[in-house]
């Protein structure tokens, strides 16, 4: 599971460290945003910046490196290269380290609470009438995640918004349906991604999306990537149960508003409300389990794996019961559970559609019931096992092309070349018996080279050991 | 990493002794400005939220004849949670809570402590650290079985109490037990914040960091340098040591350090010479 | 030799001396040797009868009030400011007998006792960091001294730890021992006190001569034994303790047995006889060299080091005595571990529901955790009688308040056992 949250932290990082510098330079005019970025660096790196962040003039690179022990100074210059890919800090041309300035004085901002820039959220000012609470909106953020998965898995619900449907295109999740002759061109259909992106975590789903989110506007939208990202990360530092004003909140980011209130992020009671409330969704999105190593909550699991690869999933939701086909075989469904069994068929149809068995193991380990997690481990070993062999049966055949060297003379040639083989790892498979050699695709160019200047060295015309080409079947380990 | 796995819990003791502060505010060679601390203090706290989202922090003042909690604020009935609207659009409202919080409270606590007879010259450094103890115990079961790194940062001014030296002790071997680290931040002047025994032996037990600062307009630079990073950093980064602790005793009849003593069996009162009868427990020594 | 049951004594003894009456159809209650009845002549005692449900059938109340209690029962010790010894010479005199290798105690006796007795020796030395221990283990009949009094706990941790030393065979000898621990407590200075604690577990002991000779000896020397049973209780061992002014308990179960293990943590109230006396102490600075040079205790290498103010000889840890000129070296930290004993915390009282008036604060004085509130599923009736018994011995959740006798502060009951165990200094009572 931390595996997964890590991922989300360095996808984030590495989202961030793809933009150009002036982005860099306009995004930390924002104290939240300058506040989100610091909680994402590594945690000697986080040392240097608060270190700096008050020092007036550029710092000798060897007096911070002297600022950690031996050991861990590799550590240290990997923090600084980090923090120079943030821009963050960097190298100027004198062996000194520069904070940049907009950062250090929009941390200074953040941690004083100066500035102009209303980048925390303004709260808003009247009682609401029609106030909402904490329960009604972490409901409300679940069932429009949940609608928007069934959009994706294509059971039959309420229209969404075209936004969503664009989202969901663009980021490779469902793709249009060519054959159907229907012109509505919103019939889509899910792909194999989309598949795989069911079985993630919540967590890792939100973030994906909100990082393609980020590409389309860059690309699709001509929205200011400034402003979206500005905007996510003060959404980041709201707090849960408080409306907010939208009056600070620039157009652009008003337009994202508009969007992500379809995915269960934001609450908007109408469209031209000018309050809005953040949901858990939302204010968990730069802190919070989200980007902490730390063990989820417990107590939704409901499902039951048992040794005779019997499923049982205590759900009622069409949703989940919809994720679960795709890789197990329901046998029965009463109200308020569903039996189904784990098959091979099953295992199969959902490995032809592109989803690992990682992922499935990692799906019904997620979702466990507590019950089973008092055992360990959680699931039956048999079972995963079993998925993981149904995988590798895929895998029986590996495909290489290569050359094949026969009719060698005698024993030392054969011998000469295998050895000069050898060492950049070029055989495949060698006989020596035979007197067989199969070397790879890229070996063959200098295996055959080599051959040539000892025919010439020895000055004998043509002689044994020709190459083949051939693509040999080799049965996988 | 056990870094990235615990909770890291700051516990800040502000010693609020009004006397003392009074007279290093008057000194000549480097006055020291209360408020002035106080914003250091401050902004160095909300750099120790602003590290990681679940950073824990207690903030506990020290003053002359109780600890008060300044943070978390003890709501009697009377008082209302503070408005969610009135925080300015430009503070994270973490950081906002807490330094309202500081702030009212220590204004109630100061104005309250007018009449001479309260006020001594004196800080109660063994309750607060008492009082902090049990706080991080709380914090640590509540969130078993995550683990819980856990520091004190004092600030002294005050003198030491010898009459507090066992309760001190006794909070020194408590923290010891669990691996709570003890940080002094300790005020040095002429006329002011002369030279602890206690406080340099608690951090030398508890492998905490002992510094006095000569001047306090770069105190938030000493704070953020030293006594920030959380205790899995203070094995990466190498921060300022104190050379040598003494250990040595002081005799309880003249107060002088001693190198041989004699101690009463009963009392484990320490003098420099033999007697007959035991001074603090009255017990008669018989035999050898 | 066994000694057998004294025959009870009869309420009607008006029959002539020494004769005993047989009949025992007069219907008077037989009295054991403690003067209560006989256990096996009670009414069989269910121990699950303690778990009732309540009105809506739930047992979480009962369980989380029996938890309650066993935390409070802990805690429950002499507060009395008496005279203790602090500086205590204690043998720790361990059975190897065949019935140590009994199962009952899981994983087995043996293995129970050496754990237990590791983690003592690790607390023993914590609370009483001037104190020695030494080690003696009996077995086949015979004596034999495993580790001499020292104040060092890797010494005694690791003689433990050794195989050879965990196998029970043969019949202990319970006279061996104390002799043999009586022979090395005579040279200890009379200012210490001197200690026995015997971890026994077989019925029988092996002898060679009359034990209560022994027992004469080990009174005039003004030596203490205490004793822990594993199996029953044995009359000759209960004549020892009491003589001694000791205490003798039998375990129920591992949790019990490290209970009363651990009772003999805290020094022992000191008896009349101990002579006080003023010892000598040195207390040493410490000193790094740049060079490695060799500790005068064990010869191995050191860089830092203490230096004994008598002698400038190097040792390389204290608390010890100086081999050079035989100062005992200690430092003042050290000295003030002990104070929590000459100074114990009060014991809070608890607060019935009766007691709890809207006035008293909410929270706990000294971690802010809230008090909650009177349950509603608690009947009126249930409420009067569970409050006023001061929750010792009431089924149902007290009010989680405790109250400091003399600051007067309410603490909820973490706050209670961690001040009581690990700090040792009332909150409220230090910030006077």
């Amino acid at each position: 599971m931390s595996d997964s949250l890590a991922t989300v932290k360095n996808s984030i990082q590495e989202y961030l460290e793809t933009l150009p510098k002036q982005t860099f330079d306009k995004l930390y005019t924002q104290p939240a945003t300058c506040l989100a970025a610091l909680r994402l660096l590594p945690p000697v790196a986080k040392q240097i910046v608060m270190r700096l962040l008050y020092t007036q003039r550029p710092v000798l690179k060897a007096d911070v490196e002297a600022w950690c022990f031996q050991e861990h100074r590799s550590d240290l210059r990997d923090s600084l290269k980090k923090l120079a890919k943030m821009n963050i800090c960097t190298e100027t041309g004198s062996e000194h380290l520069q904070i940049n300035r907009i950062f250090q004085e929009n941390m200074h901002n953040a941690l004083v609470g100066g500035g102009t820039h209303a980048s925390f959220g303004k709260p808003a000012d009247t009682q609401d009438k029609y106030e909402v609470d904490i329960p009604f909106l972490d409901r409300y953020a679940s069932e429009a995640w949940e609608a928007v998965l069934h959009y994706l898995v294509g059971t039959p619900t309420e229209k969404r918004p075209k936004a969503v449907g664009r989202l969901l295109v663009a980021s490779g999740l469902q793709e249009q349906d060519g054959r159907s002759g229907v012109t509505d061109d919103e019939r889509t259909m899910i792909t194999s991604k989309g598949f795989q992106f069911l079985l993630l975590d919540v967590n890792v789903q939100v973030w994906s999306l909100l990082l393609q989110y980020l590409e389309l506007a860059e690309r699709q939208l001509q929205m200011d990537i400034v402003e979206v990202l500005n905007f996510l990360f003060q959404v980041g530092s709201l707090e849960l149960g408080q409306s907010y004003s939208i009056d600070p909140l620039t157009d652009t980011q008003k337009m994202v508003l508009e969007d992500l209130k379809w995915f269960g992020l934001f609450y908007q009671r109408k469209k031209k409300s000018s309050r809005f409330y953040p949901t858990r969704m939302a204010t968990s999105l730069t802190s919070g389990s989200m980007i902490a190593a730390r063990k989820p909550e417990e107590g939704h699991g409901y499902i039951i794996v048992e040794t005779n690869y019997r499923i049982y999933a205590y759900t009622e939701s069409p949703l989940q019961i919809a994720i679960l086909s795709l890789f197990v075989s329901l046998q029965a469904r009463f109200q308020n559970m569903v039996v189904g069994l784990i098959t091979r068929d099953g295992v199969r149809d959902a490995l032809a559609k592109g989803i690992t068995a990682d992922q499935i193991i990692t799906y019904l380990t997620a979702h466990a019931h507590p019950e089973m997690r008092k055992q360990s481990p959680i699931l039956p070993e048999t079972v995963v096992d079993q998925i993981r062999l149904w995988e590798m049966e895929r895998n029986r055949l590996r495909v290489s092309r290569a050359y094949m060297y026969n009719d060698f003379p005698d024993i030392q040639e054969y011998k000469q070349l295998s050895d000069y083989a050898e060492p950049f790892g070029a055989i495949l498979w060698k006989n020596d018996k035979k007197r067989i050699l199969v070397v790879t695709e890229e070996g063959h160019e200098q295996v055959k080279a080599f051959k040539k200047r000892k025919q010439a060295a020895k000055g004998i015309p043509g002689s044994g050991g020709h190459g083949r080409a051939q693509a040999s079947p080799l049965p996988s380990r | 990493m056990t870094s990235e796995e615990s909770i890291n819990l700051l516990a800040v003791v502000i010693d609020t002794n009004p006397i003392a502060w009074a007279t290093a505010a008057q000194d000549s060679r480097c006055p020291l400005d209360f408020g002035r601390v106080l914003e250091q203090l401050l902004i160095f706290i909300n750099a120790h939220l602003a590290l990681r989202f679940d950073n824990e922090l207690v903030v506990i003042a020290s003053h002359t004849n109780q600890s008060l909690f300044l943070y978390p604020p003890q709501l009697s009935d009377t008082d209302q949670p503070p408005d969610a609207s009135s925080k300015p659009a430009n503070t994270y409202k973490q950081f906002f809570d807490v330094n309202q919080a500081v702030i009212k409270t220590l204004k109630d606590l100061i104005t309250e402590s007018k009449s001479p007879e309260d006020v001594d010259d004196k800080s109660m450094l063994a309750g607060s650290l008492s009082l902090a103890q049990t706080y991080i115990n709380r914090i640590r079961r509540a969130n078993d079985p995550t683990p819980l790194q856990s520091r004190i940062l004092i600030l002294s001014v005050s003198p030491d109490l010898p009459s507090q030296y066992v309760a001190t002790m006794n909070c020194i071997f408590a923290a010891q037990r669990v691996g709570t680290r003890i940080d002094v931040c300790r005020f040095r002047g002429k006329h002011y914040g002369e030279e602890s025994v206690f406080l340099p032996q608690a951090c030398h037990l508890t492998g905490g960091l002992y510094m006095e600062i000569p001047e306090a307009e770069n105190l938030l630079q000493y704070l953020l340098y030293a006594f920030l990073p959380d205790p899995y950093m203070r094995s990466v980064l190498c921060l300022p040591e104190k050379d040598q602790v003494d250990f040595r005793a002081a005799c309880f009849c003249h107060k002088t350090v001693v190198d041989v003593g004699y101690v009463c069996s009963v009392c484990l009162s320490i003098f420099c010479s033999v007697s007959k009868q035991c001074p603090t427990c009255q017990t008669q020594f018989g035999g050898q | 030799m066994s000694h057998t049951l004294k025959p009870p004594k009869r309420k009607s003894s008006a029959k002539g001396i020494g004769a005993i009456d047989i009949d025992d159809d007069e219907g008077h209650d037989l009295m054991g040797a403690s003067g209560q009845g006989y256990s096996w002549e009670e009414e069989y005692k269910r121990s699950w009868d303690i778990l009732q449900e309540d009105e809506q059938g739930s047992l979480q109340g009962v369980v989380a009030s029996i938890q309650q209690q066993l935390k409070r029962r802990r805690l429950h010790r002499d507060t009395a400011t008496v005279q203790r010894g602090i500086i205590r010479h204690l043998y720790l005199v361990i059975d190897l007998s065949r019935a140590m290798a009994e199962l009952d105690l899981k994983p087995s006796r043996i293995e129970c006792t050496m754990r237990l007795a590791e983690e003592f020796i690790g607390e023993y030395f914590d609370q009483n960091p001037l104190s020695q221990l030494g080690i003696i283990i009996t077995r086949d009949g015979l004596a034999e001294q495993l580790t001499e009094l020292t104040g060092n706990p890797t010494d005694h941790t690791s003689a433990l730890q050794k195989r050879s030393n965990r196998e029970p065979k043969g019949e202990p000898s319970l006279q061996n021992a104390l002799e043999l621990a009586r022979t090395s407590l005579a040279h200890v200075p009379s200012h210490g006190s001197r200690e026995i604690l015997v971890l026994y577990a077989s019925l029988t002991t092996c002898d060679p001569d009359n034990i209560l000779d022994t027992l004469e000896s080990l009174k005039r020397e003004c030596i203490r034994v205490s004793m822990v049973g594993l199996s029953a209780e044995v009359q000759v061992c209960r004549t020892i303790c009491r003589e001694t002014k000791g205490t003798y308990n039998v375990v129920l179960n591992e949790m019990h047995y490290k209970d009363i293990l651990f009772e003999n943590i805290p020094p022992p109230v000191a008896t009349a006889q101990r002579t006080a006396s003023l010892i000598q102490m040195g207390f040493p600075t410490t000193r790094t060299y740049e060079e490695p040079t060799l500790c005068a205790c064990h010869h191995k290498l050191i860089r830092k080091g203490y230096v004994c103010p008598r002698c400038s000889s190097t040792v390389c840890e204290i608390p010890t005595d100086c081999p050079v000129c035989s100062l005992t070296l200690v430092s003042s930290p050290l000295l003030a571990r002990s104070y929590h004993h000459l100074f114990p915390v009060e014991n809070y009282k608890e607060i019935g529901w009766a007691g709890v008036l809207s006035t008293m604060p909410k929270h706990c004085f000294s971690c802010l955790v809230p008090f909650h509130g009177p349950p509603q599923s608690m009947s009126h009736r249930r409420l009067s009688t569970a409050g006023n018994t001061g929750g010792g011995t009431a089924i149902g959740i007290g009010s989680g308040r405790f109250e400091c006798p003399k600051c007067k502060e309410q603490f909820c009951l973490e706050c209670d056992a961690y001040v009581h165990d690990v700090l040792h200094n009332c909150p409220g009572c230090v910030n006077r």
